[in-house]
């Protein structure tokens, strides 16, 4: 078993880097699974804006959304426009931004690990049996057990305080 | 092992920008319907569906300085763009320069490929941004 901190120096996780506002510290910490990174480098930047017809692109969106976190900016609690929400089956949340969804879990207070990456158009087409949001949960926690994580791997509660502090 | 997230200034300044907007938009919502305004309420004001409305209160849709004034009108809120300048147009970071990074690039062929080691030819910040190695 390792810390989350030896998980991303030997590889089994990578810790997520970005460019951050004039003046801004990091104050909270992005993980990413190799294959989310795989994903992040490759899939996302060539992924455009869908029904919602965003003015940003997918990428753009998910950088927006990265660095609010990385700096500890407040992530809204009204449901109509949270952009993290809580999967109480499995301990899964998701960040959301118009067009993309991430999985994955809060190792800790302010640590975050992502773990998948989907096309939210994706998601919500019916025709589509394998990229479901319930097996991107179950794929999320499956990763989730397999990594040598020391236990307890996640925060195991639903509230924003138990798993954000703000900055400001 | 670091994943370090690719994109040049000027998509950076969008993204924030805009989500940034968007957010006030959402904000100012919240406080509307505490007031008892609906969406359908707005939609009707500013003649349009509330679908358009709901999209763009989510994100979505072409939010023009005329559709954020409309809003503000409809929701009786005032609403400003401020300008200032930017000293500097890449400051804060949550890695240094020279740090070990893995770059992920796509490939037309095998999917994507791996580099790791220090981002090359990089000796500011500035360098580092929307270049892949």
């Amino acid at each position: 078993m390792a810390t989350i901190s030896v998980l991303a120096d030997n590889g089994d996780l990578n810790r997520v880097e970005i460019e951050l506002d004039s003046g801004r510290q990091p104050w909270r910490c992005l993980y990413a699974t190799p294959e989310f990174s795989e994903w992040a480098g490759s899939a996302l930047p060539r992924l455009e804006t869908g029904v919602m017809q965003a003015e940003i692109t997918p990428n753009e969106q998910v950088y927006a959304l990265f660095a609010d976190f990385i700096e500890g900016k407040h992530f809204e609690e009204n449901k109509r426009f949270r952009s993290l929400v809580y999967h109480p089956v499995e301990h899964v949340w998701e960040l959301k931004t118009v067009d993309v969804r991430i999985f994955g879990w809060f190792a800790q207070m302010d640590q975050f690990v992502c773990c998948f990456g989907e096309h939210k158009d994706v998601l919500m087409d019916p025709t589509e049996v394998t990229r479901t949001y319930g097996r991107y949960i179950l794929r999320t926690n499956f990763e989730r057990e397999r990594l040598n994580l020391d236990p307890p791997k996640s925060v195991e509660y639903k509230d924003y305080a138990n798993v954000l502090s703000d900055a400001d | 092992m670091s994943f370090r997230m690719q994109i040049d200034p000027r998509s950076r300044k969008a993204a924030r920008f805009i989500t940034g907007v968007h957010k006030q938009l959402q904000q100012a919502y919240i406080r509307a319907s505490a007031r008892g305004v609906t969406q359908q309420d707005i939609a009707e004001d500013l003649g349009v569906d509330r679908s358009t409305i709901n999209r763009r209160l989510l994100g979505g849709g072409n939010l023009t300085l005329r559709s954020l004034s409309d809003f503000a009108y409809a929701m009786d809120e005032d609403v400003e763009v401020v300008f200032r300048p930017s000293h500097h147009r890449t400051v804060g970071a949550n890695f240094r320069i020279g740090d070990p990074v893995v770059v992920t690039l796509p490939t037309p062929t095998a999917g994507s490929t791996v580099v790791t080691g220090p981002v090359a030819g990089a000796s500011k910040k500035s360098d580092l941004v929307g270049e892949y190695v």
